[in-house]
């Protein structure tokens, strides 16, 4: 799998997405997405806010979106978790000059609750390093080389393999130490 | 770690929410494509514009950005001045994208206030409002989905007690060259010149992201005897350099009345 992140400067010979190949995308990478940013930043309503809104801004650099060779999905993994972290940031801005809440953030609509495990998992994620956290992600969940995760967080891969090694490590202390996950204990 | 290791990538939580259709995500990129479109025509007549009419630069020290209400900004007539007192109809969200819009569109200004917290510096766990010896002071903020902006006009008693507040907001930022908080990457600030005619100024750079999440903050400030104004902007960042020019180049108006305020 090759991840082309292209938006911002055209790629010759790029080929865009119409309208049934964006649907069929949508429809089929989601609720993976979705998952994959929860256990991210801990949060499953905002992650999947900001999927959608990745999606959004995608259809709107289409032309940028290479459907042949491209990884989309990692554009808009990569620009979800951007705008994440942005929110993030805006929350905080916002509390600095005390406005009102972001409207953006609001939560909207009732889904499917994560289960028990899940939640243990996304906790015990939380509790690790944000380097270290979306490498496990993007590797363990996302299923992500070393290498492809090397070139989305813009890491070596030297690093990458620490931050899972270390990671990991934590993350089965994390895990072993929490009762919501008795069937995982090493 | 086997276990783990299927833990991980068994991880489907599934959905929040109902997600929306997909030509509701269409329909919405649709509208920001023409928008982006709509601001990209916008800022080429700007920049034609700005070619076309001359404004004041400072005339030395370019690291930073030159702005000037010069001959080129067109006086507020308006503006009432009244000693002490920061005219009623003072143009603070001049230059400002305009209000309007809905749900994430939504571009909110709100009223100018005088009881609304005064802008403070904040950097490394100190919050300095630098509003001891103040007369008369108001504000107004801008919002949008990914900014925030905020223009406050201050009139102090006395032209010591305005640069002592400017000196006082500018070493928050000069004494907190970085700052770690719980974002991916650390804060960096640059204190420079902010290089406007006729004006004692100064901006703050706050901006992180190094590995492409980037977060920016522009603090301004500029006194003019004892008129002070204060900028700020967050938003997500990226070409710092070429958004504080753009934000410089938005106060053109607010600078211009400043002016009319210095005494």
């Amino acid at each position: 799998m090759r991840i082309h992140v292209t938006i911002g400067g055209t790629r010759r010979g790029a080929v865009g997405m119409d309208e049934a190949e964006f649907d069929e995308f949508y429809a089929s990478s989601l609720r993976r997405l979705t998952g994959q940013l929860y256990a991210m930043i801990g949060n499953h309503d905002e992650a999947q806010e900001c999927v959608q809104e990745a999606f959004v801004r995608a259809w709107a650099r289409r032309g940028l979106l290479d459907r042949r060779d491209g990884n989309p999905e990692a554009w808009v993994r990569v620009t979800a978790h951007r705008l994440a972290v942005s929110r993030w940031r805006r929350s905080a801005t916002a509390r600095r000059h005390r406005i009102s809440p972001d409207r953006a953030l609001a939560v909207c609509g009732v889904g499917e609750e994560p289960s028990e495990t899940h939640v243990a998992l996304v906790a015990a994620l939380a509790k690790l390093p944000e380097e270290q956290r979306r490498a496990i992600v993007l590797h363990h969940i996302a299923d992500l080389s070393v290498e492809q995760v090397a070139r989305e967080t813009g890491a070596p891969e030297g690093t990458v393999k620490a931050r899972l090694s270390r990671g990991r490590t934590a993350l089965a202390a994390l895990l072993a130490d929490d009762p919501g996950t008795e069937e995982v204990r090493l | 770690m086997n276990d783990i290791d299927e833990l991980l990538r068994g991880f489907d939580p599934g959905l929040a929410s109902p997600p929306p259709a997909a030509a509701d995500l269409r329909s919405r990129g649709d509208r920001m494509r023409r928008r982006r479109r709509g601001v990209a025509v916008a800022l080429a007549a700007a920049v034609v514009a700005a070619v076309a009419v001359p404004f004041a630069l400072a005339g030395h020290g370019r690291d930073a950005t030159p702005v000037g209400p010069g001959p080129s900004v067109t006086p507020s007539p308006t503006v009432v001045t009244r000693p002490g007192r920061v005219p009623d109809n003072f143009p603070l969200a001049a230059g400002w994208p305009a209000a309007g819009g809905t749900g994430e569109d939504a571009r909110v200004v709100s009223a100018p206030s005088r009881t609304r917290p005064p802008l403070s510096a904040e950097a490394c766990g100190r919050t300095v409002a630098a509003v001891g010896g103040i007369r008369d002071r108001v504000n107004t903020t801008f919002d949008s989905i990914s900014s925030h902006r905020g223009r406050e006009v201050r009139i102090y008693r006395s032209e010591v007690a305005a640069a002592r507040a400017m000196q006082s907001l500018r070493a928050v930022f000069a004494e907190c060259p970085s700052e770690h908080t719980d974002v991916p990457t650390p804060y960096l600030t640059t204190v420079r010149r902010w290089a406007v005619t006729g004006f004692a100024a100064w901006e703050a750079i706050r901006d992180y992201g190094a590995n492409g999440y980037p977060g920016l903050d522009i603090f301004q400030v500029v006194r003019d005897g004892r008129a002070l104004l204060i900028q700020t902007f967050s938003d997500e960042g990226g070409g710092a350099d070429t958004v504080a020019a753009a934000v410089s180049r938005s106060a053109r108006r607010p600078l211009a009345a400043l002016a009319r305020l210095r005494e």
